[in-house]
């Protein structure tokens, strides 16, 4: 993927293993700082083996990761400064209120007695749990508890915050808010990357997309461009689609013309190529007297662009086979 | 303040303990003492060991285990703490509450010292203070190290089984590692030589193996936060004990360096049981240190070494040298023509009893392989060679369980085979659990 702001986080030929099996294969990207990544993939694709990998958990057996400037294969314990992680099963201490759940964060991270107290207070309010900060973290609720589960991972003020599943068992009203928060921390200048199974949510605080698949990584690409080599265009023709149909087939850039059995006249394909070539695809009908009433990219939303990768690295694995 | 030892002070020293404890405490002396105001000085003592180092030992291991339990050990490892801050937060955190007590009950046993003088007490004191940090620093490091078992959601290798191990495994070690009546007489121990006095020599050596289980908790801990270390503690340690029971020998003295490697080569083997069976026995692990031997890098390898091969490596390198420096007269034990060989057959010993753990927890019986090892080095020492010699066949019962005293070196040629046997065993089982890596996509099929 090609970045404007400088890399924050560099991966390059990352292996992890789990005993006969690899759970992250020669695995490289580089993260953008600022950005908000959606690492999506299905069950066992290696996205938990990679947060953790980056988070400094876990030990990857080779490649490297560089995570605001540290490598952190080589200094885990000094990268933790840079990094906040939200595992998927997080724990809290249940005994402690919430105020000295933070205070205890903040300190083990470094943060100075003299700027704690503050810290812990801008961080409450910033999270919604300023009312709850003499509460104790045992008896809130599970959205509340996330909150304080991600308020501990940012406190320190990382550069870099890892969420694993952070919307997992949350209701609507909560997840909202967490989308909300999210972009509030990348609003904060902190680069996110943030797993999940519900791609709609993603779509509303995403700057990328990293799809993994059996440990490899299938898609990397910044989200609401669509993709240059192959654009989806979809067609509204005032006459019998059939001859739109044929007009388009001729095209050289057009493929997988798809005629709308629904909707009299509409038609959908993709165009290989940018800008100029979809200026072609229209000329060549309106030079044929086609009456064109609608023109239009198609912005793919996060699950179908999900799918269609999914699907896409499928059948490149079918025809590698031997 | 140690932010760990911050927020265990949160949690344990609350109101209700703070003035509880004294109250339970003092209240049951005052009883006791208005009934048997003898038994009082032994009940103090008795409520140091059951507070102090009882329940100090239990709130040391907890400290890790609950973590792991409640899923928030990864906060900890997450934190930017150092080890030696995690390590000695834990430690003097977890165990206030049971420190508090423990002072409480000394100060009890020195108000009804009697006719005692200050001196008696505080050997007194200070001996049951070691005792309470090694038992508590003993208990930290097993809790670290067996942390894994836990997160694996696996049992916890049993008492009755850490216990048959041990008794498969010690008393031949035990017999030849201590000559009888040399360790304790009554007034004095003589160590290489120097008569020192039991009591100083006693809290010398609690004080000594407090230090070494703290820094053991320590090392422990830095392996759990993934923090690069060398071996070369494991390796102080071996020499350390070494040191000591070369001192111990009975005159005359044997040379120092024979005496030495023989010690060091025992200690190391049995050592090597300890971390084999307690610490996890990742087949990755070997992945990574076959990759850094073939990058070239020695100290990655190192790094990467699980520290059941690193003592198995001391224990033969030390094994050797002691076999061919002659160390017979090392020990003084008349039981043994060669010490030197025993000593290399205990580590061959060990060699072949830790690849077959390995082969067990790399094969089918990933979840019980110590139980199957267990099995295996008891039908290997005892109950074959006992059917055989039932049997008649006195010549392959030596050729299970070699005479280890009569004929050392012999026995080593005999336990180099059962060594390399079980390493064959373990390396197959390796390459069929990480076989289907070399598959395209590193996929099981």
């Amino acid at each position: 993927m090609q970045t404007t702001n400088p890399a924050i986080i560099e991966v390059e030929h990352l292996v992890y293993e789990y005993p006969g099996l690899r759970a992250l294969d020669d695995v490289g990207f580089t993260i953008e700082a600022g950005s908000v990544t959606a690492l999506v993939g299905p069950n066992g694709a290696g996205k938990t083996s990679l947060l953790r990998c980056l988070a400094g958990m876990d030990r990857p057996l080779a490649g490297r990761i560089r995570v605001a400037g540290i490598d952190v294969v080589a200094e885990p314990r000094r990268s933790h400064r840079a990094v906040g992680y939200l595992a998927d099963f997080f724990g809290l201490y249940a005994e402690l209120s919430v105020r000295r759940c933070l205070d205890y964060v903040a300190a083990a991270n470094g943060v100075d007695r003299d700027t704690r107290a503050a810290l812990v207070a801008q961080t409450a309010a910033e999270l919604g749990l300023a009312e709850r900060l003499d509460q104790r973290a045992g008896e809130l609720s599970r959205g509340l508890r996330q909150r304080l589960a991600i308020a501990q991972a940012v406190i320190h003020a990382p550069r870099v915050i890892l969420l694993d599943e952070p919307a997992a068992g949350l209701d609507p009203e909560a997840r909202y808010q967490l989308g909300e928060l999210i972009m509030a921390l990348r609003d904060r200048g902190m680069t996110l990357i943030v797993s999940s199974h519900i791609l709609a949510e993603l779509e509303s605080y995403s700057s990328a997309l990293l799809i993994l698949r059996d440990g490899r990584v299938v898609e990397h690409r910044a989200l609401g461009v669509a993709r240059a080599p192959l654009a989806r265009v979809e067609l509204e023709v005032t006459g019998a689609a059939e001859s739109a149909h044929a007009v388009l087939a001729a095209q050289p850039a057009v493929s997988a013309i798809e005629v709308d059995a629904a909707y009299p006249g509409r038609l959908r394909c993709a165009v290989r190529g940018g800008a100029a070539e979809r200026a072609g695809v229209l000329a060549a009908l309106v030079n044929a007297d086609i009456g064109v009433a609608h023109f239009a990219l198609l912005r793919e939303d996060l699950q179908q662009s999900y799918l269609r990768s999914l699907a896409r690295a499928a059948d490149e694995a079918f025809r590698d086979e031997p | 303040m140690n932010p760990e030892l911050r927020r265990l002070l949160w949690l344990e020293a609350t109101a209700q303990r703070l003035w509880l404890i004294p109250l339970a405490l003092i209240g049951t002396s005052f009883v006791l003492g208005r009934a048997v105001p003898a038994l009082v000085p032994g009940g103090a003592m008795l409520g140091f060991v059951a507070t102090t180092i009882l329940w100090g030992a239990s709130q040391a291991r907890n400290a890790v285990l609950d973590e792991v339990r409640e899923h928030t050990w990864d906060i900890q490892r997450m934190a930017a703490l150092s080890a030696w801050s995690m390590t000695w937060g834990k430690l003097l955190g977890a165990t206030l509450m049971p420190w508090y007590a423990g002072a409480i009950w000394l100060g009890i046993l020195f108000g009804w010292r009697g006719e005692r003088d200050l001196g008696e007490f505080a050997i007194t004191a200070l001996a049951l203070v070691l005792a309470a940090l090694l038992a508590q620093a003993l208990a930290l490091t097993s809790a670290i190290v067996t942390a894994h078992r836990v997160r694996d959601q696996r049992a916890r290798l049993s008492i009755a089984l850490a216990l048959l191990l041990l008794a498969l495994v010690l008393p031949p070690t035990f017999a030849l590692v201590v000559p009888p009546g040399s360790l304790l007489p009554v007034a004095a121990v003589t160590w290489f030589g120097h008569a020192v006095a039991t009591t100083t020599f006693m809290l010398t050596l609690l004080a000594l193996l407090a230090a070494w289980a703290v820094l053991g908790a320590y090392r422990a801990m830095c392996i759990e936060l993934d923090i690069r270390t060398t071996p070369w503690a494991w390796l102080a340690f071996v020499l350390f004990l070494a040191l000591l029971l070369a001192g111990l020998a009975p005159p005359p003295q044997p040379a120092l360096i024979p005496a030495l490697c023989s010690a060091a080569a025992l200690f190391a083997a049995l050592l090597a049981y300890v971390a084999g069976f307690a610490f996890a026995r990742d087949p990755v692990q070997v992945r990574r240190v076959l990759h850094a031997l073939a990058d070239g890098d020695a100290r990655r390898a190192l790094e990467a070494l699980p520290l059941a091969a690193s003592s198995l490596a001391i224990a033969l390198a030390f094994g050797l040298i002691a076999t061919l420096g002659g160390a017979d007269a090392a020990l003084s034990n008349e039981r043994a023509d060669n010490l030197g060989g025993v000593a290399l057959a205990f580590a061959l010993f060990a060699l072949r009893d830790l690849a077959l753990l390995a082969a067990f927890s790399y094969g089918r019986v990933t979840r019980r392989a110590e139980i199957a090892t267990i099995v295996c080095i008891a039908l290997l020492n005892r109950v074959v060679p006992a059917a055989l010699d039932l049997l008649g066949l006195e010549g392959l019962a030596t050729l299970i369980r070699p005479p280890l005293y009569d004929a050392p070196l012999a026995a080593c040629v005999i336990l180099a085979v059962h060594a390399a046997s079980a390493v064959v065993l373990a390396t197959i089982a390796w390459r069929r659990v990480m076989a289907p890596l070399s598959r395209p996509g590193g996929r099981k099929s």
